[in-house]
């Protein structure tokens, strides 16, 4: 697959997500994938994830604000948006680095982590 | 330059910062560099920014667990280490040493044009860094709600 090729496929990824239309996960993740900063195993575990994300954001949003690929990586800055489960609008930049082998993913790692202590830290969010 | 070649200013930049060497930013930063994540601005600004993270964290020390360059960019997966021997002066913080011991992540975008960086931004988890540094105290809520991440 060429470079342009696997950000295509990170940026298709996107556009349905936002759309929360998580039949993209079966096109696009392998079912082995392994998300290492989440410690999700497989593509069901990402389908809940995004569920509960969706739940708790109903405006999810991902703006991809720049993205490179080398190799069979592509690292993406996103812009997430999002209403919390309190009705606080909350805002902020994340980093994926993805691992594409034959048009699927396979790997993942997030930076920072954005769900889990990252939000329960700041009690606005959620109280 | 090539994609490696960029990737090398990196990792030198890195290591010699490890070993608390700031004038190298004199040979790597170019004079129209800016650091939109720290509004800083050509080599000295980096120089001045160093000078005072280094106060507040003297042994401070970053690995590169990953790195990807494409076209002028090199982004990277950093680790940093570091004890809060010193000072901590950081936007609004003022923060007296706690002795402490912390660890923190990112990643950090460089863009290099003729050996030069021109650029350079982050993103990385501050409110890990200043929980470790006490600053910030999770919620009885919190806990609950995130049972994982107080193992």
């Amino acid at each position: 697959m060429s470079l342009e090729k696997n950000k295509a496929i990170i940026r298709r990824a996107n556009e349905a997500l936002n759309k929360k239309d998580l039949t993209v996960i079966d096109e696009f993740i392998a079912p082995d994938y392994v998300d290492h900063t989440n410690q999700l195993r497989g593509r069901e575990n990402v389908k809940k994830f995004y569920t509960k994300a969706f739940k708790d954001f109903p405006d999810f949003h991902r703006t991809i604000e720049d993205i490179i690929a080398e190799g069979d990586k592509v690292w993406i800055r996103y812009r997430f948006t999002g209403t919390a489960p309190s009705g606080r609008k909350i805002e902020l930049t994340t980093v994926s680095i993805l691992r594409i082998v034959n048009g699927k993913v396979v790997e993942g790692w997030a930076v920072p982590k954005v769900v889990g202590k990252n939000l329960a830290i700041d009690k606005s969010l959620y109280e | 330059m090539s994609l490696e070649e960029n990737k090398a200013i990196v990792r030198r930049w890195i290591e010699e910062i490890n070993k608390q060497n700031l004038a190298i930013l004199d040979e790597l930063v170019a004079p129209e560099f800016v650091h939109p994540t720290w509004q800083l601005r050509g080599p000295e600004g980096m120089k001045q920014f160093y000078a005072t993270f280094l106060k507040g964290f003297p042994d401070c020390h970053e690995t590169v667990e990953d790195i990807i360059a494409e076209g002028d960019k090199v982004w990277h997966r950093f680790k940093c280490t570091g004890t809060h021997a010193g000072e901590f002066e950081f936007g609004p913080i003022r923060l007296a040493p706690t002795g402490k011991k912390v660890t923190w992540a990112g990643v950090n975008f460089w863009r290099i044009v003729d050996g030069k960086v021109v650029e350079k931004g982050s993103v990385y988890d501050m409110l890990d860094f200043l929980k470790q540094l006490g600053v910030i105290e999770y919620t009885e809520k919190a806990k609950k709600l995130f049972p994982k991440d107080f193992k």
